[in-house]
């Protein structure tokens, strides 16, 4: 149990998960922006490569998640849990949850390589984003009959939260744009704030509540 | 708000896994409620309660004075 855990110095349970996240994080970031250059003959452009990290993102940290919660044992090293033990308890909410964050991804960076002059093509980026959704959304709803009520309020105030950032952040471009003294922002940028919003939500909100360090790592 | 769900788990000697299966939550739930993180909902303190066999302001303690 946590309370009867020897709890190591914060620098030590934060080492592991922060740099395997670090080092996930850059060779993700960097492979993505080398393979669009390349494939584009120059830079996609902000909105493409902004909302293509944040698809990477959601890719990496769902395929975090999946591999923990397939190997516990290896899993809790990285991820915020008390123990091995959580991670199979909940093994098949996880397994949900993190293929549902690797589709979400999925489809951010098909509509970042999407469309015009681009490397992917806007009918094959379509029908493939939508695919994603659609199944992301299913998977949704099967991981939250596998909730509790915590989770379930931790998901609720993320929500929330993620809300009023998108009218700060989004509703506040948007005034901006509206008086012509900035670029509005494109679609995908909206797509990309909706994305980024809820992901910083539901860090704030566990991190809130004081469970952003739970296990011993 | 602070409780003795801890005590009263650790009288009945069942670990917090087990306290979490006979209320249907997860582990992570009665983590969050032994150490304030988390005030549970008014039927899972019901069945808290019910669980200890004790009332529920016996179990979470709240300071609060009505004002005369």
């Amino acid at each position: 149990m946590t309370n009867d855990t020897i709890k190591k110095p914060m620098w030590r349970r934060l080492l592991l998960p922060v740099s395997a996240g670090a080092l996930a994080g850059f060779v993700a970031a960097f492979s993505f922006l080398s393979l669009t250059d390349l494939a584009a003959g120059s830079a996609l452009g902000q909105s493409r490569e902004i909302g293509g990290l944040v698809g990477l993102l959601y890719a990496v940290t769902g395929i975090a998640v999946l591999l923990g919660s397939l190997n516990p044992a290896m899993g809790a090293k990285f991820l915020n849990v008390e123990d091995a033990d959580e991670l199979r308890e909940q093994r098949r909410m996880l397994g949900y949850s993190s293929v549902a964050l690797i589709l979400l991804g999925g489809a951010m960076l098909l509509l970042a390589l999407g469309g015009e002059a681009a490397p992917v093509s806007a009918p094959v980026a379509a029908v493939g984003a939508i695919a994603m959704v659609a199944t992301a959304v299913v998977l949704s709803i099967l991981m939250n009959r596998h909730t509790d009520e915590l989770q379930r309020a931790l998901s609720k105030d993320a929500t929330a939260t993620a809300f009023y950032l998108m009218l700060l952040i989004g509703g506040g471009w948007a005034i901006f744009a509206h008086l012509g003294m900035t670029a509005g922002p494109a679609p995908l940028d909206w797509i990309t704030m909706f994305a980024a919003t809820l992901l910083v939500a539901a860090f704030w909100q566990t991190a809130r509540r004081g469970m952003m360090l739970r296990g011993p790592n | 708000m602070k409780n003795r769900v801890k005590h009263y788990r650790e009288d009945a000697g069942w670990s917090q896994g087990e306290l979490a299966r006979r209320l249907g939550v997860s582990r992570q739930t009665i983590n969050a409620v032994e150490t304030d993180k988390y005030d549970p909902s008014l039927p899972l303190a019901l069945r808290m309660a019910k669980l200890f066999a004790v009332a529920v302001p016996d179990l979470f303690i709240d300071d609060w004075e009505p004002q005369q």
